[in-house]
């Protein structure tokens, strides 16, 4: 499974929130961060995170992620000749 | 034959062009939409703006697949194998494809990994051609020879 190239809902720990909160990221009150995920790696997620200054790449450790939400969707599908 | 993509993804580029898309033109929400949006935090216009990425991405993916469906199409009948793709489904979460075939009436599945398409179309590689050609060949002649 890879989450790379998606926007999802992420579930932060509370230190994960604090961790953002530190960088000066506003979150909403919701526990979810909703956020385009570039990559995921052993690490953690490359979020791409709008803040005051700008456009940021975040790197949010997996030990802050408590889970994630990714919309699936339905398969689409078209018949050829 | 039938193409399908599983799941959806969007580049950085996708997702930047959903970004400059006036408020007016987003895609209205079904209120299941909504209500799933007010409960993450998320406003109304960043949950369209992201199912919009989505469905747009998911179009150029469908294309993706079904270029793929053909360059099978043409390999088995370059490399005189009697055996047609009956389905090509690319799994977006796994960067796969699952494809079927038919030989001799029978079903052959595959499963083929998206990055050697990619390195076949976008990288030129001969390699992949030869590996492409090598999957197809074995998977087919087990079951018509």
């Amino acid at each position: 499974m890879k989450v790379g190239e998606k926007t999802v809902a992420v579930l932060l720990s509370e230190d994960g929130r604090n961790v953002l909160e530190s960088a000066a990221v506003g979150l909403a009150e919701s526990p979810f961060l909703w956020v385009y995920v570039e990559e995921g790696d052993d690490l953690g997620l490359w979020a791409r995170i709008k803040r005051e200054d700008g456009d940021h790449l975040f790197l949010i450790l997996w030990e802050y992620v408590l889970a994630i939400d990714i919309p699936a969707g339905e398969p689409k599908t078209l018949g050829l000749r | 034959m039938e193409i399908t993509v599983d799941g959806w993804r969007a580049s950085v580029a996708d997702w930047n062009a959903a970004r400059s898309v006036p408020d007016t033109e987003l895609p209205p929400l079904t209120p299941e939409q909504r209500e799933v949006a007010k409960k993450l935090g998320v406003s109304e216009n960043d949950y369209a703006r992201s199912a919009l990425a989505g469905e747009r991405a998911r179009e150029v993916l469908l294309r993706k697949t079904e270029r793929f469906a053909r360059l099978l199409e043409q390999r088995l009948s370059a490399l005189k194998l009697h055996a047609t793709v009956t389905r090509v489904m690319l799994r977006t979460f796994e960067h796969r494809f699952d494809v079927e075939i038919d030989a001799n009436s029978q079903l052959v599945p595959l499963r083929i990994e998206e990055s050697l398409v990619d390195d076949y179309f976008d990288g030129g590689s001969i390699e992949a051609e030869e590996r492409l050609g090598r999957i197809l060949d074995r998977a087919v002649k087990v079951v018509t020879q």
